[in-house]
C-alpha cells in the first residue's frame, strides 16, 4: 500500500486535472486565437464559454484575453491554474523528486514570461512543453505506482471534462475514459478514495453536454466497488 | 559531541554532574530547555544529539571559536546541498579546478544516523506544515533520504505505538522521526496543550522505548547560552580532554567576578539574552545610548541568570556581492553539521550564513541574512 494518505493523493489527482487544464486550455487559446487572425471580428466567446470564463462585459477583447491568461486572482484563469498545480507539485517533492516538481516551477515561469503579446504564443509553447516534460518524468521517475497512477487518473478525468467543454468528438472522449481506467489499475484500493464521485460528477457531466456518458458511469461504479473481483473489474471497464 | 551527549544523559539521570559541581544546578533546572518530562528516559541507543549545528567564527587572527552548538533542530543542511547540486551542473570546471569534497552524502549520513536509532518500522520526517519557513528543507530531506514526509494528523499513537496511517487506513509503525517541530508543540498531552502541531501521546511511546525521536526532546538544556560557558568543563569532566575548539571569551554575570567585569566593561561587550534565539536579544553594548546602556545595567542587576556577556570577536570578512550584484564583504559564520549514530561524523560543508547589512554580525536568515555553499577542500 506504500505510505500514500488521503491528502496525498488529492494532491495527485488535482496536480493531474491542472496541469491537463493548463496545457488544454493553452491549447485552445491558440487554436481560438489562429481562427481569428484572418478575421476582422475577434471571436472568442465559444473559447471564455469552454472556460467558465464570465469577463466583465466593458472590457475590450485584448483586456479580457489578458485577464483569462494572467489574473491570478481569477480562479478561472490560466495562471491561477498553474499557479494551483505549482501548490500541490511541492507537497509532493518526496514523491515526485526535485528534478520533476521542478518542470512545474519552469512552467509557471515561463508563463509569467509570456504576458508581452508579442511573445506570447511562443511562450505558451514553452509551458506547454514544461508541462509535456513534467508528465514524461512523472511516467519515467521512481514514484510509486499508485503516484504516477492517481496524476493519470486526474490528468484523464480533466481532459475528458474539456474534450466534452470543447466540442470534442465522441472518440476523443472515449480516449480519455479508457486511459482513466487503465490509471485505475494502478491504485490498490480506489473505494477508499473519493474517486467515485470524481467520477460521478463527470459522468453526469459529460452527459449533460450530449454524449454517450455509459463508460464513465461504469468507471465510477467500479471504484465504488459495485461489482467483484476488482482487477479484471477495471480491465472489463476500459477495453 | 560526545560530551554534550554525555552531559545530557547525566543531567537527566544521575545528574552527577550537578553533584560534582561542574555545573551549578540554577544553570540547568531554570533552564527553559530543560524538560522534567523526559527525566529518567534514555533515548533509544543512547542518543540525544543525532544533528547538531556548531556555529563557528574565524578571528581575523586566524584562531576558530564557537559562538553557539545548536542541538534542537538546527536546521540548514539542505541549502548547501542543493546549491552545490545547482553549481555543479552550471559551472563544473569551478570543480574540476578546485580539490573540493563533494558533500552530496548528507542524506546518507542522515539516513544512517536516524537508521541507528530505529526501532523498528519506517522513517519519518515530521513537518509543522507547508507555511513553515522550513518547508523545502523538511520535503527535501525527506527525498533525499527516502524517508516519508510526514504531517501531524498522518501520525497516530495506539498503545505506545507510533503509526502511520496511509488513505486505506492501514497503519505503519513508525521507527524514527526526524521531527522539525519544538519541543514545546510535539506532544499536546506533555507539552503546551494548545499545539495543533503535535502528536498526541507521541511522548508515550517514546517514553516507552517504541519510536526514536531525533533530535531527543531536552536537548535545549544543553544548548542553552547559559550552559555554553560550562562546554569547555563538561569536555573535561566527561572525556578527560581539553577542548580544541575555543568558546568566544564569556561571562556569566551569574558569578559575582564575572558580574563586576560585566557591569564595568559593559559597553564593549556583546550581550545575550539566555531565552532568545535565531538572533534575537542580542546587543552590542558600543550600539546603546546611554540610556539604553543603563536599561540594559539595571535588567542585569534585576536577573543575573538571564544574561551572558561576551567579548566581541572581530571575525573575518568574506567576500560576497550586495543586491545590485557588486562585490562587497561580509560578515559570515559557518555553521557545521555533526551527524551521530554508530559515530559521529562532522559533514565535510555547512552552511555558511552571512550579514546582508555591512559591518553587522548578526547573519540569521531571520534578521536578513544570506547564505552560500561551504567548500572544504581535500589539498
Amino acid at each position: 500500500m506504500g505510505t500514500l494518505t488521503l491528502t496525498k493523493a488529492d494532491q495527485c489527482l488535482w496536480l493531474g486535472r491542472y496541469t491537463e487544464r493548463v496545457f488544454t486550455e493553452l491549447e485552445e487559446f491558440f487554436r481560438a486565437f489562429d481562427a481569428n487572425v484572418d478575421l476582422d471580428t475577434q471571436d472568442f466567446s465559444a473559447f471564455w464559454d469552454a472556460c467558465d470564463y464570465e469577463a466583465e462585459g466593458d472590457k475590450g477583447t485584448e483586456e479580457r484575453l489578458f485577464d483569462m491568461l494572467y489574473d491570478y486572482t481569477d480562479p478561472s484563469s490560466v495562471c491561477s491554474d498553474m499557479r494551483a498545480a505549482f501548490g500541490n507539485a511541492i507537497l509532493l517533492r518526496p514523491e515526485l523528486g526535485t528534478a520533476t516538481t521542478s518542470y512545474i516551477e519552469l512552467a509557471l515561469l515561463n508563463l509569467r514570461k509570456s504576458k508581452e503579446p508579442a511573445a506570447r504564443l511562443v511562450r505558451h509553447r514553452t509551458v506547454c512543453d514544461d508541462i509535456l516534460a513534467f508528465w514524461g518524468a512523472v511516467e519515467d521517475g521512481d514514484a510509486p505506482l499508485e503516484v504516477k497512477s492517481l496524476i493519470g487518473v486526474g490528468k484523464y478525468v480533466e481532459r475528458a471534462d474539456l474534450c466534452c467543454r470543447f466540442g470534442r468528438p465522441q472518440a476523443a472522449l472515449d480516449e480519455a475514459l479508457g486511459r482513466i481506467g487503465i490509471f485505475l489499475e494502478g491504485i490498490e484500493s480506489p473505494e477508499c478514495l473519493p474517486l467515485g464521485a470524481t467520477l460521478s460528477s463527470l459522468a453526469e457531466a459529460i452527459g449533460s453536454r450530449g454524449y454517450d456518458c455509459a463508460l464513465a458511469t461504469r468507471l465510477a461504479d467500479a471504484c465504488v466497488g459495485k461489482r467483484s473481483g476488482r482487477g479484471s473489474r477495471l480491465k472489463d471497464v476500459s477495453a | 559531541m560526545r560530551a554534550l551527549n554525555a552531559f545530557l544523559r547525566d543531567v537527566y539521570s544521575e545528574k552527577q554532574v550537578i553533584r560534582d559541581g561542574v555545573i551549578p544546578e540554577d544553570f540547568v533546572y531554570s533552564s527553559s530547555g530543560y524538560l522534567p518530562q523526559v527525566n529518567e528516559v534514555t533515548p533509544p541507543s543512547g542518543i540525544y544529539a543525532h544533528i547538531a549545528g556548531e556555529d563557528l567564527v574565524q578571528a581575523k587572527d586566524g584562531t576558530w571559536y564557537v559562538l553557539e552548538d545548536n542541538l534542537r533542530i538546527p536546521s540548514g543542511a539542505s541549502y548547501p546541498l542543493i546549491a552545490r547540486n545547482i553549481t555543479r551542473r552550471v559551472a563544473p570546471d569551478v570543480y574540476a579546478a578546485n580539490d573540493v569534497v563533494d558533500n552530496r552524502d548528507y542524506p546518507d549520513l542522515l539516513a544512517r544516523a536516524m537508521r541507528y536509532s530505529s526501532c523498528g518500522g519506517i522513517p519519518v520526517v515530521l513537518t509543522p506544515g507547508r507555511y513553515n519557513a522550513a518547508f523545502f528543507e523538511h520535503s527535501y530531506l525527506a527525498e533525499q533520504t527516502g524517508a516519508t514526509l510526514a504531517y501531524p494528523n498522518d501520525l497516530v499513537v495506539d498503545n505506545n505505538q507510533l503509526y502511520f496511517c496511509d488513505y486505506s487506513g492501514a497503519k505503519h509503525k513508525v521507527g524514527v522521526v526526524y521531527r522539525r517541530i519544538s519541543d514545546e508543540y510535539l506532544d499536546p498531552f506533555c507539552f503546551n496543550p494548545d499545539s495543533v502541531i503535535g502528536v498526541p501521546n507521541l511522548m508515550a511511546a517514546y517514553r516507552a522505548g517504541n519510536v526514536a525521536i531525533v533530535n531527543a526532546p531536552g536537548n535545549g538544556v544543553a544548548d542553552d547560552k547559559g550552559i555554553y560557558y560550562f562546554v569547555p568543563s563538561m569536555i573535561h569532566y566527561y572525556l578527560g580532554e581539553q577542548p580544541i575548539l575555543k568558546n568566544a571569551p564569556t561571562y556569566l554575570p551569574f558569578f559575582d567576578d564575572d558580574y563586576a567585569y560585566v557591569m564595568e566593561r559593559l559597553e564593549s561587550l556583546v550581550l545575550k539574552d539566555v531565552a532568545e534565539a535565531g538572533g534575537y536579544g542580542v546587543v552590542f553594548g558600543r550600539d546603546l545610548a546611554p540610556d539604553e546602556l543603563e536599561r540594559l545595567r539595571r535588567s542585569i542587576q534585576a536577573d543575573r541568570r538571564r544574561f551572558i556577556a561576551q567579548e566581541v570577536v572581530d571575525f573575518k570578512d568574506l567576500p560576497s556581492v550586495d543586491a545590485g550584484g557588486r562585490p562587497c564583504r561580509r560578515m559570515a559564520d559557518l555553521r557545521a553539521f555533526v551527524l551521530t549514530g554508530k559515530s559521529c561524523r562532522v559533514w565535510a560543508s555547512g552552511l555558511t550564513r552571512y550579514s546582508n547589512t555591512p559591518g553587522s554580525m548578526v547573519v540569521n536568515s531571520s534578521q536578513g541574512g544570506g547564505f552560500k555553499d561551504t567548500w572544504v577542500l581535500s589539498r
